[in-house]
């Protein structure tokens, strides 16, 4: 009978013939370290409405709260035709650019005089949000973790 | 002698040469070879973090797969994976567990994506429900089997095929074992949440299934 080994060191030799990384995930990984952004600071998922236990289907949008410093980034997801739009509210109202970062893409926009901001057309896949302060120093810039939307 | 002494060279501030010189060196002596890679890509170091990114991209790949992921789904569950890398890469403490933590964060991602795209994700340990996502997870599974007429001889194609039919805990454990470099213990149970004592029992059990069928199936 075939050894354990040699089982194992087939499959291994299988799997690399066909199901490799494929080069567009390796080049998407080498180039991943251009996102580095240290001089902003980190802003934690701090709720997500899927981790709830009873999670809520048929429509209603994902919740994400992301708390950075004294800033709280609420975000509502929607989801349609294969593309996200992100609905979010700053708190305590800020003059703030908001930058929504994919490596699908980047789209920029500002907070009203509410707090509140609106991006469509996000490609799904791993998304942070940037936000800067209009005015230089009215506070530190924030970059929230990575998702999934 | 291999570039990696060079490509790991950490840039340190000239004061934390000044003071700390005999730490200078691109490689401590005890210190694990990721620890200066860390270091350097931290500041921006391509090389280095190129160096990373080859050495464990086949073992967060292998683990997206082993969830029963498309390839696209396993796609952005690496990008991912390297992006939260990335976002903590000044702040990994013990370098020598990167290849455990780079597993652990495919394992959540993966699993932050199966519950994204409203699939059920019961708690417990990602082998306790992989079988279950094996049925749930039936869409692109076809199209994403190496097809058996291009395995290069029927033996492989007996393999791959009598693989497949095991149990999805099964598939799943060796799936990441025959991640390429061969990943450790340790990395195994981060991928799968399981205890490191599970896996070698685990392990001989699948194998011994997948052994008998083969010799049963030649």
């Amino acid at each position: 009978m075939i050894g354990e080994e040699e089982v194992l060191s087939s499959l291994r030799e299988i799997a690399g013939r066909h199901d490799p990384v494929p080069p567009a995930v390796l080049a998407a990984a080498r180039a991943s370290l251009s996102w580095r952004n240290p001089d902003a600071a980190l802003a934690e998922l701090v709720r997500d409405s899927l981790d709830r236990l009873i999670s809520v289907r048929g429509g209603s949008p994902r919740v994400l709260t992301f708390l950075g410093g004294a800033l709280t980034i609420d975000v509502q997801v929607i989801t349609r035709a294969g593309v996200v739009d992100v609905v979010g509210e700053l708190a305590p109202v800020m003059a703030a650019r908001v930058v929504v970062e994919s490596p699908g893409g980047t789209h920029e926009t500002a907070a009203d005089g509410e707090g509140r901001f609106r991006v469509e057309g996000v490609t799904p896949g791993p998304v942070r949000l940037r936000c800067e302060p209009e005015v230089e120093g009215a506070f530190v810039p924030i970059r929230t973790e990575w998702v999934q939307l | 002698m291999g570039c990696g002494a060079v490509v790991a060279a950490p840039r340190r501030p000239a004061g934390a040469m000044l003071l700390f010189g005999a730490m200078a060196d691109p490689e401590s002596p005890g210190e694990h070879p990721n620890a200066a890679l860390l270091r350097a890509a931290a500041t921006g170091d391509q090389q280095a973090w190129e160096s990373i990114v080859d050495r464990y991209a086949n073992l967060v790949w292998s683990v997206a797969r082993s969830f029963q992921l498309s390839r696209s789904d396993a796609a952005d569950v690496s990008q991912a994976t390297w992006l939260r890398l990335v976002e903590h890469v000044a702040d990994v403490r013990e370098a020598d567990k990167l290849g455990s933590w780079l597993a652990t964060t495919a394992r959540r991602e993966a699993i932050a994506l199966l519950r994204k795209g409203g699939r059920d994700v019961p708690a417990g340990s990602a082998g306790d429900f992989v079988g279950h996502l094996g049925v749930q997870l039936g869409l692109d599974r076809v199209e994403d089997e190496p097809d058996a007429s291009v395995l290069r001889d029927e033996r492989d194609a007996v393999l791959w095929q009598e693989f497949r039919a095991l149990s999805g805990q099964c598939q799943q454990l060796l799936r990441v074992l025959i991640a390429d470099p061969p990943p450790s213990y340790a990395e195994v149970s981060a991928a799968l949440d399981v205890p490191i004592g599970s896996i070698g029992p685990t392990r001989k059990r699948c194998l011994g299934t997948l052994r008998r069928r083969l010799a049963a199936s030649i």
